[in-house]
């Protein structure tokens, strides 16, 4: 990131001017959405007292981070309201918030200035354990404080031909994780089946199980593979559970209701997620080529519309990276016109039974955006009002992607109130 | 609050005979009160308080009151008349890691098939003893004007 940028960072209103303009938004959601968008960085204070036997540690991840590096530090951070805070370790340079120990506390600081106490993410039992195959359990299936993430494949077909998205470093940072710490390139259902029985071990632990991995166009229709892969995975997890269905999540591409209902009638799959990524055809056909050429912006809403009824309404949704309808040099050049259009979009999902959560863009060095900025506090504020207001407003539901069960979309957060 | 009203409190409390109701108010002031069943006072001076249901109207407004600085309010009635007013804040609340899981598995081993959405651990500011007779004596001894006469006439 270049010095101009963090300039340009340091003259928009600071997080405490940014909590006193919006006093109906917990000022502990406008500090994560902050910390998430600047980021963090550990001190020695703080990492002395990451404890590797009760701390979760930076693990198989399906994106990089702003330090391009795989070093143990710890995942990532609670705040003490249980909210999740998905952060990315972040050169100093970059003017990230702090994590340090003071006192006997961890917590984040601001220009020394101490802002929230944090806890780190505990570790999960079956993190030191192996399949009986011999792979790391850690490798096959990850950890948020309470959900369990199956990512079958970090490869991307849509970049085969060069048209991965362009803020989304996938496919380069599955080089770097596969040659750096061995992590298996494609799943087998065996080892997942196994590790997701080890997790059920813990009580209380988790709460969901949300799969997702890089889109893959083959098959006889496009993405009759992808689809066959998940249900091979979902069958072989739906085995651990005396349900025929449990808590679980798929983000994944949008798929024909064909594909869908063989998802939803052959597993124990209860809700679906695809993401659009920018709420504007144009914009989308720039940043995520590969979505446009082989399913299309309409078609990829009305493939979301025709999930709600298969899944119900309340169980499907779309994520947008947030900020990224700014990125230069065809974005949004007002923030202004950014948010009125991405929730009036939204807001067509959102009558039509879909959700719309948003994701901080966090401008990631493998990734063909690596020079931008992504967008102030103040939008990434009005932008989760504006997608909570829409749930209220539709009398929309969203149990399987909220506080608990991601922790990743400040929007969703909002839900707790409700 | 003094160690011997630390004491006596937790006894209160940490009693199976004793009710515990929760006061709250959501976002837009709409008042909720609610039957705890699962409060006790720990060692430290702080309640804990396991709510069992995510969907739980008072989980909603006691995250809102962590978020908004708010007070929240506790009435505690004992079965032989007692009533205590404490007057609280949240400080935290535990969604998962060791001590969650702790609670999670007491709850089931106490109440079977049953869930844990969260540890909610609540500072205790004020505690009031709220006993009839007390509150009585109370205002008989500070607002001498608050009584009917009949009750001073020469009988």
């Amino acid at each position: 990131m270049s010095r101009n940028i963090v300039a340009a960072q340091k003259r928009e209103p600071d997080l405490g001017e940014i909590i006193a303009r919006y006093p109906d938004v917990p000022p502990l959601i406008i500090t994560k959405i902050d910390v998430q968008r600047r980021g963090v960085h550990y001190t020695e204070r703080a990492l002395a007292v990451m404890d590797a036997a009760r701390h979760q540690q930076r693990s198989a991840a399906l994106f990089g981070s702003r330090d391009a590096k795989l070093t143990p530090l710890p995942e990532s951070l609670l705040f003490r309201d249980g909210t999740t805070v998905l952060t990315d370790p972040t050169p100093v340079e970059e003017n990230p918030y702090h994590v340090d120990f003071l006192d006997g506390l961890l917590v984040i600081t601001d220009g020394g200035r101490v802002v929230e106490e944090v806890e780190y993410w505990p570790v999960p039992d079956f993190f030191d354990k192996q399949t009986s195959s011999g792979t790391p359990m850690k490798f096959v299936v990850t950890a948020r404080p309470q959900r369990l993430n199956v990512m079958p494949s970090s490869y991307c077909h849509f970049w085969t031909n060069d048209k991965g998205c362009k803020y989304c470093d996938i496919v380069n940072y599955l080089k770097h994780e596969k040659s750096e710490l061995k992590v298996p390139a494609k799943l087998s259902p065996d080892d997942v089946k196994e590790t997701i029985a080890e997790a059920l071990k813990q009580p209380g632990r988790f709460s969901t199980i949300c799969l997702t991995a890089g889109s893959d166009t083959r098959g006889t229709v496009p993405f009759d593979e992808e689809v066959e892969g998940y249900i091979r995975l979902l069958q072989a997890i739906g085995e651990n559970f005396s349900t025929k269905k449990f808590p679980s999540q798929l983000i994944a591409t949008a798929f024909t209701e064909k594909q869908l209902a063989r998802l939803y009638e052959e597993t124990g799959l209860m809700s679906y997620t695809a993401d659009i990524e920018v709420l504007n055809e144009k914009l989308f056909n720039w940043i995520c080529p590969g979505k446009a050429e082989w399913v299309g912006y309409k078609e990829w809403q009305q493939r979301l519309i025709r999930a709600v009824a298969i899944f119900g309404r309340g169980n499907v949704n779309t994520g947008i990276v947030g900020g990224v309808e700014l990125a230069r040099p065809h974005g949004f050049t007002s923030e202004d016109d950014a948010l009125q259009h991405t929730l009036e979009e939204a807001e067509y999902l959102a009558s039509n039974g879909v959700s719309t959560v948003s994701m901080v863009w966090v401008v990631r060095p493998k990734s063909y955006f690596n020079d931008q900025k992504n967008a102030s506090l103040d939008y990434y504020v009005r932008l989760a009002r504006g997608l909570q207001a829409l749930r209220l407003k539709y009398d929309l539901a969203m149990d399987f992607d909220d506080y608990r069960r991601c922790g990743n979309h400040p929007d969703s957060d909002l839900l707790r109130l409700v | 609050m003094s160690f011997s009203c630390h004491e006596g409190l937790k006894k209160i409390l940490n009693s199976p005979d004793t009710v515990t109701v929760l006061a709250t108010i959501n976002g837009d002031g709409t008042p909720h009160a609610a039957v705890l069943e699962s409060l006790r006072l720990t060692d430290d001076g702080t309640l804990e308080y396991l709510e069992l249901l995510e969907s739980a109207r008072s989980y909603r407004n006691l995250t809102a009151s962590l978020w908004f600085n708010k007070t929240v309010s506790l009435l505690v009635a004992t079965p032989d008349g007692g009533r205590y007013q404490i007057t609280g804040k949240l400080v935290k609340i535990s969604i998962c890691g060791a001590y969650f899981e702790e609670c999670y598995i007491r709850v089931r081993e106490k109440l079977g098939d049953m869930d844990l959405a969260a540890v909610c651990f609540i500072k205790i500011l004020d505690v009031v003893d709220d006993t009839l007779a007390v509150r009585f004596a109370r205002q008989e001894a500070e607002r001498p004007f608050y009584k009917h006469l009949d009750r001073l006439a020469r009988t």
